[in-house]
């Protein structure tokens, strides 16, 4: 008896020492993880030097794992094992709050002080915006809640929300925009004079179209205070529609979408304008919403202009309204869709990606009539990607 | 390549296993020939420019050996010789790069080599040492077959992270051991129990300790400092001890039985205790190979206390090249030798749970020592646990939180830190379906590893930096 025991658990185990790897190999392959958004690592070329380098072993080690026979499953299986039995309020470095996802944070004990940070970044932005106002333009600075940041009320009260940090970051960047004489769009008191949280994703670090949308009015109602007569797309003249796919948001896919949220990715509808767009110079489709293949296919916030892209210009062919520029992080796609229908032409930059030109250069090569940064509160103070306007 | 990687486990592991086995039993030599290949191979994957670091070593360990027998009027100078080949070998490329950097410290002009240090040279160094030492002594005879030294000082399952085989311990297995079914289903039980030690204790309590340790701990709340160091206090028990048992247990599937390396460490109620529990293998090592040739306690009370601070300097030092690690043995040197003069007769005395408390504090501010980064970090970091208990309610709960994340790791920690399945195995005793009750537990601590390992990142092994 003792023997057929030792004999079954030892073919169980070689089974699947064995099995793993041979099922690895000639099962099905996936080049990229949706998840993940990456591509799925490969093995370096065999050579002399890549094996004494060390780098063709490791590359093997990368690619094993990655390519492992039902990545996808063994992933999910392991969120589902942290999220149900173990009950880890906090798994892949996401906080599992009440329906909501937010990042984990390693908690700040110093009292944090960016008065200076916020001078230095507000210096930088001035001079942006002394070169649009010497081409006869207007620079307007857009500031956005990232969602654990307009969401920090979903932390568990043991755990450290980043909010001190954050707010010490929004008053330096407010001050430093003050300082300079700045216009400032501070959409924080705007959302949340109507509940902060419907603006939002509850699983991707985005806010939603809604959001979008009053972000978009008030920065036209800004405008139209400095002088701007736009045309506006009013809520009655467009209608929301949700998209039927599984929403494939940045946080719940770092839990592999193992975890229940509730979200739903929506474009609008409205009176149609006519428009030509170019992404990176390349004419592309005359679209502002990039829709899932099928209504099975993931959804994500990439819907909205398709994306991050180095450069993307739409131009309506109306020469009687004024040139826009926007240039920011990600958070400028969303209004970017509703943005163009008030302009003559609309250019954005991902500073990010973008490296053609200095954004100095661009502007006075475009010489637009108006100028957004759109940047969320957790980046203000970054003087990186879209913060780095050398 | 580590026990706990998917090259080991998907790719080298059952292709040795299938080679192995399929070659006769009978073929002890092909067997061992093909064991041999394996483990330079495992070598080579992980450190393709140190095999012949490793090589030499063998080479040199192999001939001072035989002509320690051969020449033996002259023993005393091959053993210098010896010294000199495996001492000169780790200064080289463990430590002088520590010496010029200090050396420089002082104001010297002295350049700082940029030496990458082979994986586990600590390791085979002091393999090949002791074998040398054991013929030098007379307890062993020369090997005259230099693959079986070979085989000896790379053999894979202890190649890189010990525990540190004497030849002793092998010399017979190596030509005439016998694979049983019973050795292999224990070894890969064995084996299996270690794997999830490393990946289901060992690496989220390193998450702890990683977090935590890269806080500033001048301004950190003392009861996450505590929980850091306590969760690093496991961290490398059950690293370290789970990459035994891996060891042990592959070494019992191939018919050799390693000795063990620890028994339970954090149950002793001294110092002196734990040090018999803990790594077991280089405590046993450092006695035979320096403390008991120093004179041991044979040359009165002050030779034996000069021969701790010595042998702990050493022992410090062996762990890494850096100053903390000296400090860490030398804290240690200091404990036992109290414990020697005056402190041992009066724990003897005190009520047994505050034994087992001081003796725990000792070990978790020791290992604070062992893994700061700097000396400046071992102050504050000491001084914080005790001093930093202003804090508001809000800062303090990141300690409640680390708790509750990883509540059921830190259960299993505790338990299996103390000798709960051997006193599980005594009170049962050998009744019918105990086979499988131990085979399906090992079953589910494999697929949960198996989880583990494809789904976490965080895989590091602290011994492999010795």
């Amino acid at each position: 008896m003792k023997k057929t025991w030792q004999i079954a658990f030892l073919s169980i185990v070689c089974a699947v020492l064995v099995a793993v790897p041979v099922l690895s190999v000639f099962g099905p392959r996936q080049d990229i993880s949706l998840y993940e958004n990456r591509t799925l690592a490969s093995l370096e070329p065999l050579s002399m030097q890549t094996i004494f380098d060390g780098s063709f072993f490791s590359s093997m080690e990368s690619a094993l794992s990655d390519h492992i026979i039902g990545r996808d499953h063994w992933l999910r299986a392991y969120v589902r094992w942290q999220a149900g039995p173990l009950q880890k309020p906090v798994v892949n470095d996401i906080v599992l709050g009440d329906g909501v996802l937010a990042p984990y944070r390693t908690p700040v004990y110093e009292d944090p002080d960016y008065t200076q940070k916020g001078v230095d970044m507000a210096a930088s932005l001035a001079a942006i915006r002394d070169l649009c106002e010497s081409l006869g333009g207007q620079f307007v600075y857009v500031g956005i809640p990232e969602q654990s940041s307009a969401m920090r009320g979903h932390y568990p009260d043991y755990l450290y929300s980043g909010a001190l940090v954050t707010d010490e970051v929004r008053r330096s960047m407010a001050a430093g925009l003050a300082g300079q004489g700045i216009e400032f769009v501070d959409m924080v008191p705007i959302f949340e004079q109507a509940g902060i949280e419907q603006y939002y994703f509850n699983g991707d670090h985005h806010y939603n179209l809604r959001g979008a949308y009053v972000t978009y009015r008030a920065i036209l109602d800004r405008l139209s205070e400095l002088g701007y007569d736009l045309p506006v797309l009013l809520e009655e003249d467009m209608e929301y529609v949700a998209l039927p796919n599984p929403v494939y948001g940045s946080r719940s896919r770092q839990l592999y979408n193992a975890v229940d949220i509730r979200d739903q990715v929506e474009i609008y509808t409205a009176g149609e304008i006519p428009f030509d767009r170019w992404d990176n110079g390349e004419p592309v489709e005359s679209t502002v919403f990039t829709l899932p293949e099928n209504d099975e296919a993931p959804a994500a916030y990439t819907v909205y202009m398709g994306g991050d892209q180095a450069e993307a210009r739409i131009d309506t062919h109306r020469p009687d309204l004024p040139k826009l520029l926007v240039f920011g992080d990600s958070f400028s796609n969303a209004v970017e869709t509703f943005l163009y229908r008030s302009f003559g032409e609309m250019r954005s930059l991902d500073l990010r990606y973008y490296t053609e030109k200095t954004l100095s250069e661009y502007i006075r090569e475009y010489q637009p009539d108006v100028v957004l940064c759109i940047r969320d509160d957790l980046n203000y103070l970054s003087a990186e990607g879209n913060g780095d306007f050398e | 390549m580590t026990f706990s990687s998917t090259v080991f486990l998907f790719l080298f592991f059952p292709a040795v296993l299938a080679g192995y086995f399929v070659l006769p039993q009978r073929c002890r030599r092909l067997r061992n020939l093909f064991l041999l290949v394996c483990s330079l191979g495992f070598y080579f994957y992980g450190e393709p420019r140190g095999i012949l670091i490793m090589l030499v070593s063998i080479a040199g360990n192999y001939l001072i050996a035989l002509a320690l027998e051969r020449w033996s009027a002259r023993r005393r100078l091959w053993l210098v010789l010896s010294l000199l080949l495996n001492l000169g070998l780790l200064c080289t490329f463990k430590y002088l790069g520590f010496f010029a950097q200090n050396l420089q410290q002082l104001g010297l002009s002295v350049s700082v080599p940029d030496i990458v240090m082979p994986i586990g040279i600590s390791f085979f160094t002091f393999q090949g040492m002791s074998y040398v030492f054991d013929v030098y002594q007379g307890t062993v005879r020369a090997q005259r077959n230099p693959l079986l030294v070979a085989l000896y000082i790379s053999l894979f399952p202890q190649l890189v992270a010990g525990p540190i085989v004497r030849y002793e311990t092998i010399e017979l297995e190596l030509t005439s051991r016998r694979e049983t079914l019973d050795d292999a289903s224990n070894g890969m039980r064995r084996f299996i129990f270690g794997l999830g030690k490393k990946l289901l204790l060992a690496n989220p309590m390193g998450v702890i300790a990683t977090e935590v340790f890269a806080m500033d701990a001048a301004v950190t709340p003392a009861p996450v400092l505590w929980v850091g160091a306590i969760a690093y206090t496991f961290q490398i028990f059950f690293d370290f001890s789970g990459y035994s048992d891996m060891a042990i247990g592959i070494g019992h599937i191939f018919g050799f039985h390693f000795l063990e390396n620890f028994n339970y460490p954090y149950i002793s109620q001294s110092i002196t205790e734990f040090w018999r529990r803990w790594h077991i293998s280089l405590s046993g090592w450092f006695r035979d190979y320096v403390y008991i040739p120093l004179g041991g306690n044979r040359r009165g009370r002050a030779r034996q206390l000069l021969n701790i601070l010595i042998v702990w300097a050493l022992t410090g030092l062996w762990h890494g090249a850096a100053w903390n690690f000296v400090l860490w043995g030398l804290y240690f040197a200091v404990i036992l030798i109290a414990e020697k003069l005056f402190l041992g007769k009066l724990l003897q005395r005190l009520w047994r749970p505050l034994r087992h408390v001081y003796s725990l504090l000792l070990i978790v501010v020791g290992w604070v020592l062992f893994n700061a980064g700097s000396l400046t970090q071992v102050v504050q970091y000491t001084s914080g646990m005790f001093t930093n208990w202003s804090f508001t309610a809000a800062e303090g709960k990141h300690a409640l939180y680390l708790l509750l994340e990883y509540r059921f790791e830190l259960l299993a920690c505790v338990l299996l830190s103390m000798p709960v399945v051997p006193w599980l195995a005594r009170k049962l005793g050998d009744r019918p379906w105990l086979e499988p009750a131990r085979m399906i537990p090992a079953l589910g601590v494999f697929v949960l590893s198996l989880l583990a390992l494809v789904s976490t990142t965080f895989n590091p092994f602290i011994y492999f930096r010795f």
